[in-house]
């Protein structure tokens, strides 16, 4: 109320008028500069080397300029919506960064974009053809017997499928970060997706390659004015304020980068997952053999945000109960879903966790040389 | 003069339209956006969501029928065609990666195997140079010779596997242009 009243005279008042006319002007041509002229930041800055490829998917190997404290080395996995790099987003704000600074030998399976060709891509096809391979690459250039896997969002729920599926390379630590192993009460999904008229089968077969387009209206739908003008009219807020705006242009490229769905994957996982919760009841087949949680023995970690509206928490905390490694974390951040690996909770809080939990268990890299 | 500076110096609250616009706004677009989350929750909107979707679906059917015929009788190569052709390309690469595979793990055996076998007759060898046979001594450096020999194929494999591999890649990077016709290019793909 003191900012929209002001005690002035009529003529300091009328400056103030003048300059917050001036000022609004500013920021509104600025604002619409940002929007259609500004070119796209620079994101997944960490370096890298792919040190294997398969369709579209590399496997990349980050380097690292410090000194290297840890054997096991760590496999990101990224769901299949958007692009991975928003574990690397921008130096400062980077999962990858952080990791690699803290000593660990970190690798990330990027999917590539779909194309038609890869339209019958399905979970099987996923889990054995490309992240158990990198699984095993990620062990072989490392040097290591075992390895750990951070899953994000439906990257959690893969990185689930193979580790009940594969033996070796032993994998010691599963960390979820909002990671669906839960189906039930999905929140909005659970009203859109188990709608009668809704049919995964009729959607696969007549798309085939779900458009990239339908998957972004599928998310930006969840909060439809947040996402579709919320998202604009915050930028025009940060740059009245003053305040940087990189960080908005790096969060709305990653946002707008989206790419398309296999059909196949997406029958799997609205059918058996959010239809069917398959896979908390062991009724999950990849290529004829049962996905068992139980036969999971890794160390848990499963990390939510209290505000997120793609992943409920239940949805996550279900690892704790399901899989049977005797060593489970479970931690709670006042995040939404991209808050776990975005903006500063995400740096000053979720980061050195996963690091210092991943530490904790992990072969020192000295031990062994 | 002195009624202007009075004016100047006179201090009231006024009202200050920016801010309050600003205020307002942000705080109604807060509410505006609980309301809609709200909306886009209830069965009734993905009632009516699905049958758009449904009524788009069979549109998406039809105009795939009619252009799939359309395609089929031209003479050029349709999408599922390139598709068809990236299919290939991929299997393929499929089948050079398990190969790859198989002799990484069939060469790390035999060198472990090697290695355990090379070290087993050095100990033999030690133990016979003490028996001053000079046959035995023959015989064991035979053996090891086998071993090196061994050893030095399993090289020449390995190097004409990476040939291969190689020769595959370029095949790859052949056909791929072809099938993925107005992509983006890999380093867009990459980022």
């Amino acid at each position: 109320m003191d900012e929209m009243f002001q005690n002035s005279s009529p003529k300091e008042m009328g400056e103030i008028l003048q300059k917050a006319q001036e000022h609004w002007l500013h920021t509104t041509l600025r604002w619409q500069e940002v929007l259609n002229y500004d070119p796209k930041p620079a994101t997944g800055c960490s370096p890298k080397e792919s040190i294997w490829s398969k369709n579209k998917s590399q496997l990349y190997h980050y380097r690292t300029t410090t000194e290297r404290k840890y054997r096991t080395p760590i496999l990101l996995i990224y769901a299949l919506i958007n692009k991975p790099y928003v574990l690397d987003l921008t130096p400062g704000s980077s999962l990858v960064e952080y990791l690699v600074n803290e000593g660990f030998d970190v690798y990330l399976l990027d999917w590539g974009e779909f194309e038609w060709e890869d339209r019958d891509l399905g979970y099987a096809d996923l889990v054995y053809d490309y992240i158990a391979p990198s699984a095993k690459r990620v062990a072989r250039f490392a040097q290591s017997s075992d390895i750990s896997i951070i899953g994000y969002c439906m990257g959690g729920t893969m990185s689930t499928l193979y580790a009940a599926l594969f033996d070796k390379p032993k994998l010691r630590n599963l960390v979820y970060l909002a990671a669906p192993i839960e189906f039930n009460k999905a929140g909005t999904y659970d009203v859109w997706l188990k709608a009668r008229g809704y049919d995964p089968d009729r959607i696969a077969d007549a798309m085939e390659l779900i458009p990239k387009d339908f998957i972004d209206w599928g998310t930006r739908m969840l909060n439809p004015m947040a996402n579709y003008w919320g998202t604009y009219t915050r930028l025009w807020k940060t740059i009245e304020e003053d305040k940087p705006i990189h960080f908005w242009k790096v969060l709305n490229k990653w946002a707008s980068d989206n790419i398309n769905f296999p059909g196949a994957a997406y029958r799997d996982w609205i059918r058996d997952f959010y239809q069917g919760n398959k896979l908390i009841k062991n009724q999950v087949v990849l290529r004829g053999r049962r996905v068992q949680l139980q036969r999971i023995q890794a160390n848990i970690l499963a990390l939510v945000g209290l505000r997120d509206h793609i992943v409920m928490p239940h949805q996550t905390a279900a690892a704790l109960t399901y899989l049977r490694g005797h060593d489970k974390t479970y931690l709670e951040f006042p995040v939404g879903h991209g808050g776990l690996v975005l903006g500063e909770i995400a740096r000053d809080k979720v980061f050195p966790e996963v690091a210092a939990w991943l530490g904790e268990r992990s072969d020192l890299w000295e031990e062994e040389e | 003069m002195s009624n202007e500076n009075e004016m100047d110096s006179r201090r009231v609250m006024m009202f200050n339209p920016y801010k309050f616009w600003k205020n307002v706004y942000f705080a109604g677009e807060d509410s505006l956006s609980s309301i809609t989350r709200k909306a886009v929750e209830t069965s009734s909107f993905a009632n009516g969501v699905d049958f758009i979707l449904n009524a788009y679906l069979q549109y998406l059917r039809m105009q795939k029928e009619i252009t799939t015929q359309i395609t089929d009788n031209m003479p050029f190569a349709s999408r599922h065609d390139m598709a068809r052709v990236a299919k290939l390309v991929i299997s393929l690469e499929n089948k050079v990666d398990r190969i790859e595979d198989t002799l990484f793990d069939d060469l790390e055996e035999l060198k472990e195997q090697s290695a355990a076998l090379t070290g087993h007759m050095n100990e033999r060898k030690e133990a016979a140079a003490g028996l001053d046979d000079d046959e035995l001594q023959e015989r064991f450096d035979k053996a090891l010779g086998t071993t090196k020999e061994l050893l030095t194929k399993l090289s020449g494999i390995e190097e004409a596997v990476n040939e291969v591999k190689a020769a595959l890649a370029t095949m790859n990077a052949q056909a791929k242009p072809a099938a993925r016709k107005g992509r983006k290019s890999p380093s867009q793909q990459s980022e």
